[in-house]
């Protein structure tokens, strides 16, 4: 699927995933993260996607999936994947500077959630830009460039050497 | 010099998310041809030419992962445990009727002749002359009709009627009707929802005269005749005094 037949669908989406997260999720705040969620995936997905009727029948799903997974990790603290990811650090003392920092920024990378890594995947290795980004996810522009910037921060605290 | 200071300026628009796509641009052409960037700047270096890597990519695994539901362990373990619940309360449940019901099955018996069933109670409407009492009314619901309404709330007596028959309800003389039948029949003529306070029954004439005095006050007496053949008991009075 072409990323402009793709911008179109999700705008027609949008609100049917909002209405169809606030179902599940109550609030409108955690709609909107689990709406901009299941385009994120289907954008990631998009190479299985072959038309439009497609893409409605597994936005359903997915969004149904995302909102599910809300609702279980609000109940949960920490994910336990991600916490192991965070206190395990190899061996620093025995390893050279340019192989620390992409260890480090590896596992940065990993530490990211799935929507900011795919959005940062998007813009500087799809290169798509701002404004597509913010349409296919179905935000605004100042918000993507808002976790885009959170992202980067992320990931460059990994890496060492790097004071913000 | 003056390359630094500008790269160092799109360095932190670019941190902020405030750059423009060509900024970033040049950012990427310079880090990833630059011989000599500085070395505050390696992390930055590594950065983007992590961009030009597959280290962002989603494994076709984690994409069907994001597609379909992805139930977790601690899900897992909730729902065993759930059903568990669900399984427990039903064994509960069996044991409890069964229980129950082995309770009540052996009832305690004056003779070994049963000679009324519920479906035998036969009610008949007659204005006795004898009884002349201003709060008496009649029932008008018809005998079939009666015995299946009241069948549910029966069953729940009959425990309740059984415990005041071990209490020792002044049992009849007669032995052809045993005191948990007399009482069963009872309980399925008088009002389910009362709470009964005391249940008596004395031999009367060719039957039984029974009275149900129950704690709200209500009270109710029963003139059971013996059929000819003496195999069934009729209700043939029915008085409600309130």
């Amino acid at each position: 699927m072409e990323i402009q037949e793709f911008i179109t669908e999700a705008e027609h989406l949008r609100s049917h995933l909002l209405s169809q997260a606030k179902h599940y999720l109550g609030d409108a705040d955690s709609a909107e993260d689990a709406a901009q969620e299941t385009l994120v995936r289907l954008w990631l997905a998009k190479d299985r996607i072959p038309d439009a009727t497609k893409m409605r029948n597994m936005a359903s799903v997915v969004c149904k999936n995302v909102s599910l997974n809300i609702l279980r990790d609000a109940k949960s603290c920490v994910a336990i994947d991600r916490a192991e990811s965070i206190a395990g650090t190899g061996n620093p003392e025995k390893q050279l500077v340019e192989q620390e920092n992409l260890q480090n920024l590896q596992q940065g990378i990993r530490s990211l959630s799935d929507k900011q890594r795919a959005i940062i995947r998007m813009r500087n290795v799809e290169n798509l830009s701002y404004a597509d980004i913010a349409k296919i996810i179905g935000a605004t522009e100042s918000s993507v460039r808002g976790m885009i910037s959170k992202a980067r921060m992320q990931l460059l605290n990994q890496m060492k050497g790097v004071k913000l | 010099m003056k390359q630094n200071e500008y790269i160092a300026s799109l360095l932190e628009k670019f941190l902020e998310g405030q750059s423009t796509e060509a900024e970033e641009q040049t950012l990427s052409e310079y880090f990833n041809s630059a011989d000599n960037v500085p070395a505050k700047w390696a992390a930055y270096q590594e950065l983007f030419s992590s961009f030009t890597t597959d280290a962002y990519d989603f494994s076709d695994e984690e994409i069907d992962a994001m597609l379909a539901p992805t139930p977790s362990k601690k899900g897992i373990v909730v729902s065993l445990l759930r059903w568990s619940a669900v399984a427990c309360a039903i064994i509960a449940v069996l044991a409890g009727a069964w229980l129950y019901y082995k309770d009540i099955a052996p009832s305690p018996t004056i003779s070994q002749k049963p000679v009324i069933t519920q479906n035998e109670v036969k009610k008949v409407a007659e204005k006795s002359e004898d009884d002349k009492k201003d709060t008496m009314r009649e029932q008008i619901e018809s005998p079939t009709l009666l015995a299946h309404k009241e069948q549910q709330p029966a069953m729940k007596h009959r425990k309740k009627a059984k415990r005041i028959a071990e209490k020792g309800v002044q049992a009849p003389t007669t032995d052809e009707v045993s005191t948990t039948e007399l009482l069963e029949t009872v309980s399925v003529l008088t009002t389910m929802d009362a709470e009964y306070a005391s249940i008596t029954a004395k031999p009367h004439k060719n039957g039984f005269l029974v009275n149900v005095m129950c704690t709200d006050g209500e009270a109710s007496s029963f003139l059971l005749q013996r059929s000819s053949d003496g195999t069934s008991l009729k209700l043939t009075t029915q008085l409600i005094n309130n």
